[in-house]
């Protein structure tokens, strides 16, 4: 009956979202998650390759895990523990996880050029064929 | 690349029970009774018991990962990881019996298709 819009409590500016859109904090966290990754496996690999070759497996790991590189590693995934559960909390599988694949590019990134490990073509077709297939798996199905 | 390729394969398997944990333990409702989307605090979350089984699996992952790093690049043992998600939808389909969209089998293909890219040198 009343043709006039009514005014609801709506107060906040930019408040015009509806509700089921992912949360800004979500693409925040997925954003801090990947970096965290980067930044954690980066370190591991420093860590790893400061072990004297020649050692038995279990010497090569504990010398591996005690280097200051490995516990700078150890850092970026125990914070990216909770980061993540924030995102799968806030976000669904479906989109979480392609986006958690975006790593496959950055850590490509770090290991040309924080790592000099160098890329060939086959490893970056390879890359690109895995982000494709990530996202096939998502597929359509999901609602 | 093929000598580490075992190593991959535990850290694979440790990586998938793994997540496995994560997801069931972040995705059950609180025992409060509380709405599942509400934030119940990160520390009650990660205290559940199929997240610290799942924490389990991530140190023995992280202790061969180590090794494999010790290894090879980075930036080639990385991508191969992502067989992960080959081995859980391989998994969902003969264990527990789901059923798996013709698009998804296409990006399992894929996935290995690149894998082998990389792993195959």
């Amino acid at each position: 009956m009343n043709s006039e819009p009514t005014k609801t409590a709506q107060t906040e500016p930019g408040s015009g979202a509806p509700p089921r859109r992912v949360p800004w904090t979500a693409w925040t966290l997925m954003a801090v998650s990947i970096l965290l990754e980067t930044g954690g496996q980066t370190c591991l690999k420093l860590g790893a390759r400061a072990v004297q070759p020649g050692l038995s497996e279990l010497e090569t790991i504990s010398q591996a895990a005690g280097s200051l590189w490995s516990l700078a590693g150890y850092a970026c995934i125990a914070l990216q523990f909770p980061v993540w559960l924030g995102v799968l909390k806030r976000m669904e599988l479906s989109i979480a996880f392609p986006l958690g694949s975006l790593s496959q590019i950055t850590i490509l990134l770090a290991s040309v050029f924080v790592l000099r490990e160098g890329a060939t073509v086959s490893q970056v077709a390879g890359i690109g064929a895995i982000l494709f297939g990530s996202l096939l798996i998502v597929g359509d199905g999901a609602p | 690349m093929t000598r580490v390729l075992p190593l991959i394969l535990i850290c694979l398997t440790c990586v998938t029970l793994g997540q496995i944990c994560f997801r069931a333990g972040a995705r059950s409702p609180s025992s409060s009774g509380e709405s599942a989307g509400e934030d119940d605090g990160l520390l009650a979350t990660a205290m559940r018991p199929l997240i610290l089984l799942g924490v389990v699996f991530f140190a023995v992952h992280l202790a061969t990962w180590m090794l494999v790093l010790n290894r090879v690049d980075l930036g080639k043992a990385y991508p191969l990881m992502s067989l992960d998600y080959v081995m859980v939808t391989l998994g969902s389909a003969t264990i527990l019996g789901e059923r798996v969209q013709r698009r998804r089998w296409l990006g399992v293909a894929c996935i290995v298709v690149g894998a082998v890219l990389i792993g195959g040198n």
